[in-house]
């Protein structure tokens, strides 16, 4: 379970002030996916890095499983898988090799590790990849990478930051299935984009985000019938008051 | 070159009446160690060298058969090698004489076997009774001036009066215990074996050696050989060969020839006339500029000439010399004396003890007279040496002392054609006992062969490969005769040089 | 410990798969000896090897004694040249003129005036000018002093004052211009080697978006530092031991008993080398990688880290300049290690608490600017800037 309860945070330089968060607020329960929807700059990535512990919240805390983020990180890393937003691969390094590097930084060894990766590799089918080192793989290939490695320790909390961002559409049909999957676990998964179509296909609850303050959240179908209209898009639009930097 | 004057062909001198004619005694420190330690050896400095050396002594019985009885100290310097990562053997110098101490020619042999000492240390050691090694000396109560004095002045009382001077055991002090001295430095210094390289006397010492210790030696080089078959002293036949030879150079060189035509008819004339009586003349005093008297008798012309005959830039100066003196001016000869005047560096007591011991009672009436029979100096060394043992106490060497020495050692064996005192023939003695020997004999060449570039090449060679037979010895013909001096004022050659070019070198 | 190891392992895996990174780190391990090798070659040519030298000469045939002592040194007639040599030595164009009354004069003791015509600036003639002018005036004064002993002079008379030098150098510090070369150098390859590798493992790193991911792994800094540390230090290690061994191997290709030197390191030498160069590299690499993740882009990395080079290469030389060096300098990073180097080329002992103190004072900073870097990698700044 991760929730967020009140954080701000602003950044400040020398020409001006930037509120990246201004007191957000929201939970993401377990067995479920909850998806952050918000127009660019709306302060996604901002809560993200907070999550992660990258960033200090100037107030408010974020937790994981109930662990505070600010006080033990390392802790609250251990409970999160992450799909980062621009996903960079050690290119001189074996895809399994990658997976490996990630799998004993949480700490796993042995048979247990071995078993892990296998069953990551097979989950997403990348046996053929897996002993390929990862310079020129695809869009495709690289998400899978990235994926099999946020996941093979079996995070119980999997945070995505607009995962399906130049995916083909085989690509995002085999992470979404993997979320599925994920989800039917009973994991608990987060999820930024700014694609309509894919929260309200995915998410089993969503968060709307502007101006780093939850605009609104609920089912895609509630946020609908907050705003009185049919399509999750108008809705959104409608919600965060604009429709500035709405991608469709 | 001048400077090349004092170089190795001082090395290793056995003329005896030579250094009685400019007899300069330096003073020699007698070394004190009240250390009862065996080895010393520290960094230290030696003169002419600008590099620090090792130098040390070794504490050693006076006599070997009274291991507890007196003690004496012997000194030795050691040339580290430039390049000591090749872990090659060091190359032992022995002096000549007898009584050159081998550390004062440090300097010399420091250059003169650079390209030994590339990959060698050198290891000089003062032979007892020399150097620092308990020197038998002769301090002379007044300064012998050489202009003035002759060698005919040389008197019994003189060495009676050296006599007196000297300190320990004479009869210890024989070329024998003079190697088990060097024996023992080298198994102090941890040293398995050693290559020898011994010089004039230090030949003689050499083979000492090589019967005494031959395990101790990995090869030898003997260089102008007086073997133990030919007792030293007897130089009337060789420096008197050496000295037509260098006639004949000058009859052959067509300047030479011209400029001194008469040369052989004027060197009799002018032995006769000074047989007969000493001349004295005015000249003003080479060092000082003072008006002196310059006393010349014939056996001080006559050794300053043979000095002359050991090396090949001083041969040069022969023609001019007997020229000059014949037309009555004997500066050139004074300017020589001048040139010589403290520089002998032979420890006198030593020398008179080792040759009249073991040497001069080898000598018969009939080899005296025989060698005596000669065109040049007669038996004028020889004469003067019998007089000083006339007086000196004795001791008999051992019994094996004068055994042929045949030892299987690679020996390589140098004679210079040209050498007034240890001529090839010497070199052929000695290579007829050693079976793994070679006799190299230098056509251009007097007393010392490794006073030449060549010569030491073919010496570092044969250390290195240890096949005398397989030398490359052609560096030799390239080393030219006399370039003799025409004139007061140098040369006046204007039609072709005797000289033979040298080889491009690349 | 073992995410320190999986640390580790990946950074190696990754700086031994680059080969790039690993050929530029290895290059000076690897062009220094070459180098080194064909300086003293070129500089024991110029000091002992007597190459053929051909003159033109006019009026030879008036003085042939002294063309023979010419020859003698290998100063050749231009009559002599080889054909392949003959268009060099057309252009070098040495002259010798001997006047034709050279005999006469010298007879009659008259100076005697020759012309040596040459372009004195050109470069490649200067040895030859050297030589020959060396021989002229050795070949007068033994005539001089000749003439002077024949008239019964006592030639020592025309050196009035004997100035014997005792060098209380050791002797192997005969080699002192390789050593100084070889320090500056060893130092240079203890800083640069590891560079290439510690720019792309924080710079690069950030550059390919692997960092941010790296961060957000309960890992903590500390661990990611000293992987990366260990790595690029390691490199610079393995390109000082290469470089030792390659000198060494090349010096035996040189000759330098020809200049009166000797060059080896043996094994303790090489052990007392690197136990003054390990802190070396480690403070280096901790070093670059500080100011390469201080920087915007691998591209500013490279420039700002590429400076740093100046610090192991000025310190030696600004230590030669100081005649009285305060004793601190013994003490420092860098400065200390560049004496006691200097020292052990020298063949002195070592003065084992210089190097203690040396060590300590560099491995104190190492970890200072290790600590400094772990807390900067948590900072917001370093990570704003990730994207």
């Amino acid at each position: 379970m991760i929730e967020v309860n009140n954080l701000h945070k602003s950044f400040v330089s020398k020409k001006n002030t930037v509120r990246a968060l201004d007191g957000l607020s929201f939970t993401a329960k377990d067995g479920e996916i909850t998806g952050i929807l918000g127009p660019n700059g709306a302060g996604k990535t901002t809560c993200l890095r907070t999550l992660y512990g990258l960033l200090r919240a100037d107030q408010g805390e974020a937790r994981i499983d109930g662990i505070k983020v600010t006080q033990e990180p390392i802790k609250a890393r251990k409970r999160l898988g992450i799909f980062p937003d621009k996903f960079g691969l050690y290119e001189r390094l074996t895809a399994y090799e990658q997976i490996d590097y990630f799998a004993s930084i949480h700490g796993m060894k042995g048979i247990e590790k071995q078993t892990a990766i296998e069953q990551i590799l097979t989950d997403l089918d990348m046996h053929a990849l897996a002993h390929r080192k990862t310079v020129g793989f695809s869009q495709g290939q690289r998400m899978k990478v990235t994926l099999a490695q946020a996941l093979v320790h079996q995070p119980k909390n999997f945070v995505l930051d607009e995962p399906t961002r130049g995916l083909d559409v085989m690509s995002t049909r085999i992470l979404r299935a993997h979320l599925a999957k994920f989800k039917a676990k009973g994991h608990c998964i987060l999820f930024s984009s700014h694609v309509m179509q894919e929260v309200a296909a995915l998410c089993d609850r969503v968060i709307i985000v502007a101006n780093g303050k939850m605009a609104a959240q609920g089912t895609p179908q509630e946020l609908c019938e907050l705003a009185g209209e049919t399509h999750l898009e108008e809705a959104f639009v409608k919600l965060i008051g604009s429709d500035e930097g709405v991608a469709a | 070159m001048i400077k090349n004057w004092h170089r190795l062909c001082r090395a290793g001198r056995l003329s005896v009446g030579l250094v009685i004619a400019t007899m300069g005694f330096s003073q020699a420190c007698i070394a004190q160690s009240s250390d009862s330690q065996q080895l010393s050896l520290q960094s230290c400095h030696v003169k002419g060298v600008r590099q620090q050396v090792q130098c040390g002594t070794l504490m050693v019985p006076e006599d070997y058969t009274q291991p507890n009885g007196e003690r004496i100290s012997i000194n030795f310097v050691i040339l580290p090698a430039i390049d000591s990562s090749k872990k090659q053997l060091p190359l032992m110098f022995l002096a000549g004489g007898p009584g050159q101490a081998a550390t004062e020619l440090a300097s010399h042999i420091y250059s003169g076997f650079n390209e030994v000492r590339k990959t060698r240390d050198l290891i000089l050691i003062d032979q007892r009774g020399t150097g620092q090694s308990a020197p038998l000396q002769c301090q002379e109560p007044l300064t012998l001036d050489p202009y003035t004095s002759v060698p005919e002045d040389f008197t019994l009382s003189d060495v009676k009066q050296c006599l007196l001077q000297l300190r320990g055991d004479l009869s210890q002090f024989n070329s024998e215990n003079a190697i088990r001295d060097f024996d023992a430095v080298r198994a102090a210094l941890d040293h398995q074996q050693v290559h020898i390289y011994g010089g004039s006397y230090g030949t003689r010492a050499g083979l000492v050696y090589m019967r005494m210790f031959p395990e101790s030696i990995k090869s030898v080089v003997l260089d102008s050989v007086g073997p133990i078959e030919v007792p030293i002293g007897l130089f009337g036949q060789s420096a008197a060969q050496s000295f037509e030879r260098l006639l004949a150079h000058c009859q052959n060189d067509q300047l030479c020839a011209k400029q001194y035509p008469n040369l052989a008819q004027e060197f009799v004339a002018l032995k006769a006339k000074l047989k007969r009586a000493p001349v004295t003349v005015e000249i003003a005093h080479p060092r000082l500029g003072t008006n002196t008297a310059f006393t010349i008798s014939h056996d001080k012309f006559l050794s300053t000439l043979q000095m002359q005959l050991y090396s090949m830039p001083t041969r040069s100066l022969v023609p001019l010399l007997i020229h000059q003196a014949y037309l009555g001016d004997y500066k050139p000869l004074a300017g020589l004396i001048a040139q010589s005047e403290g520089d002998m560096g032979i420890y006198i007591g030593l020398h008179f003890n080792i040759v009249c011991n073991e040497d001069l009672p080898k000598i018969s009436e009939r080899m005296k007279a025989a060698d005596a029979d000669n065109s040049f100096a007669q038996g004028m060394s020889l004469a003067m040496v019998a007089k000083a043992c006339s007086v000196w106490p004795s001791y008999q060497p051992s019994e094996n002392f004068y055994q042929s020495v045949n030892v299987e050692i690679p020996t390589l064996i140098l004679s210079g054609a040209l050498d007034p005192v240890t001529p090839p023939s010497n070199g052929e003695q000695a290579h007829a006992h050693l079976v793994n020997s070679h006799h190299i004999i230098a056509k251009n060449n007097a007393h010392i062969v490794a006073s030449t570039a060549c010569g030491i090449n073919i010496i570092n060679e044969f250390l290195t490969t240890q096949k005398p037979t397989e030398l490359d010895e052609s560096c030799l013909d390239d080393v030219p005769a006399e370039s003799f001096m025409l004139g007061l004022n140098g040369g006046v050659a204007i039609a072709t040089s005797q000289t033979k070019p040298a080889q491009a070198r690349k | 410990m073992m995410q320190l190891k999986a640390l580790m392992v990946k950074e190696f895996k990754e700086a031994f798969r680059d080969k790039r990174a690993l050929m530029v780190a290895m290059s000076m391990a690897l062009l220094m000896p070459v180098m080194i090798m064909v300086m003293l070659k070129v500089a024991i040519k110029e000091a002992v090897d007597n190459p053929p030298v051909y003159v033109k000469y006019s009026g030879a045939q008036y003085a042939p004694k002294l063309i023979a002592a010419l020859e003698n040194k290998n100063i050749l007639s231009f009559a002599q040249v080889p054909a392949d040599e003959k268009r060099n030595w057309n252009e070098r164009n040495i002259e010798l003129t001997i006047p034709e009354h050279f005999a006469e004069d010298m007879a009659a003791g008259k100076p005697i005036e020759l012309i040596l015509r040459a372009d004195f600036n050109e470069k490649s003639l200067s040895t030859p000018i050297r030589r020959i002018k060396t021989l002229i005036n050795e070949y007068s004064l033994s005539i001089g002093y000749k003439r002077l002993l024949v008239r019964g002079i006592d030639i020592k008379l025309l050196q009035p004052i004997k100035l014997l030098e005792q060098d209380t150098a050791l002797p192997s510090s005969n080699a002192m211009m390789i050593s100084l070369i070889l320090g500056v150098y060893l130092m240079m390859a203890a800083f640069m080697s590891g560079l290439p590798v510690a720019i792309d493992s924080s710079a690069g790193e950030r550059e390919r978006n692997v960092l941010e991911m790296l961060l957000c792994q309960p890992v903590s800094t500390l661990k990611i530092v000293l992987a990366k540390l260990s790595c690029a230090s390691a490199i610079a290690i393995i390109s000082i031991i290469l470089m030792l061994v390659l000198t060494s191997l090349a010096m035996n290709f040189v000759d330098l008993t020809k200049i009166g030197a000797t060059f080896s390191i043996d094994a303790s030498t090489f052990a007392i080398l690197l136990l003054l160069l390990v802190p070396i590299c480690l403070l280096a690499a901790a070093l670059q990688l500080l100011f390469a993740f201080q920087a915007k882009s691998f591209k500013e990395a490279q420039s700002t880290v590429t400076m740093l080079i100046m610090v192991p290469s000025f310190i030696p030389f600004a230590l030669m300049m100081m005649d009285d060096k305060p004793a601190w300098v013994n003490w420092l990073p860098i400065s200390g290690q560049s004496l006691l180097m200097e020292d052990v080329f020298k063949g002195l002992a070592v003065d084992w608490s210089a190097l203690f103190f040396t060590s300590a004072a560099t491995i104190a900073l190492t970890v200072l600017l290790v600590w400094v870097l772990a807390k900067r990698l948590t900072s917001e700044k370093v990570v704003m800037s990730l994207s």
